[in-house]
């Protein structure tokens, strides 16, 4: 659980960084909790297969659009872009951690994202294994991975 | 010579950086086209000069793979010399694909710096 912690937090860190300028900080207290969210999925097959997810507030990803697009854009498709980029740069960066040897291959989907009442909430996400969830300059974002 | 690139890319904010980098790097630049997965590019392909084509592998409909497998493949298109900007970790895939005719790789995320660095390479490699 701490491996997968520490390599979701490498992963994530990372991305967000180089992607879109953003950092990773300590948790504070009483950080507001997303109401309206967004999931973006990714799944790998390979010598382990899974799911990473990443859930955040609508918010978030307005951030993350404008900071990838130089704010140029913002709007709805543009967040939803965003946040699957995000899962699948992430999930790019993830895999070499879980490689048994150096030749395998993992087959990846094409990443998909739920918002509005199909999204999960953010309470019922964030309490099950596997995840972790840190303070981007602010924002909540809530990382699982699953795999077997 | 200026050249016309081809970006590919499901990611409009992915292809939307990937011409902003362009534009700062100062490279000698005609038209820039954009196609959202390997069936548009290779329309693009047929229609169109194109001197270098950066794409993404992780696409639905077409992705990377078997739009540079055709490409490779095609008389007309075979020449054009591709760069690969993806997320992509197998070392295994990535030598297939530069075994295929592929120039250089780019791995997601990157930075302005690492890109121009790739595409000046490549461009050195296929002008010289």
């Amino acid at each position: 659980m701490v491996d997968t912690e520490n390599n979701l937090t490498e992963a994530f860190s990372k991305t967000i960084e180089k992607m879109a300028f953003l950092s990773v900080m300590p948790m504070e207290k009483d950080m507001v909790i997303p109401e309206k969210t967004i999931l973006a999925e990714i799944s790998f097959t390979g010598p382990k297969s899974g799911t990473l997810q990443i859930l955040t507030g609508v918010d978030f990803t307005k951030v993350l659009a404008e900071n990838i697009s130089a704010g140029d854009e913002t709007g709805e498709n543009a967040c939803l872009d965003a946040l699957k980029e995000l899962a699948n740069v992430t999930c790019g960066l993830l895999l070499p951690l879980l490689l048994i040897s150096p030749q395998d291959v993992f087959d990846v989907t094409v990443p998909t994202v739920l918002c509005g009442e199909n999204s999960p909430q953010w309470n019922e996400f964030t309490t099950g294994q596997s995840n972790c969830v840190l303070n981007v300059e602010g924002y909540l974002v809530a990382i699982r991975l699953s795999y077997n | 010579m200026a050249l016309n690139i081809l970006i590919v890319d499901d990611s409009l904010l992915t292809r939307k950086a990937v011409k902003r980098i362009i534009g700062m790097i100062g490279l000698d630049v005609g038209n820039i086209v954009e196609a959202e997965n390997g069936v548009d590019a290779l329309k693009i392909l047929d229609e169109t000069k194109v001197d270098l084509v950066l794409a993404d592998l992780n696409m639905p409909e077409m992705g990377g793979i078997e739009m540079i497998h055709k490409m490779k493949t095609g008389e007309t298109t075979k020449a054009i010399p591709v760069v690969i900007v993806t997320t992509e970790s197998s070392t295994t895939r990535i030598k297939e694909l530069l075994m295929e005719g592929v120039k250089d790789y780019l791995h997601k995320p990157f930075t302005s710096e690492e890109f121009k660095e790739i595409i000046s390479h490549t461009l050195e490699k296929t002008n010289g």
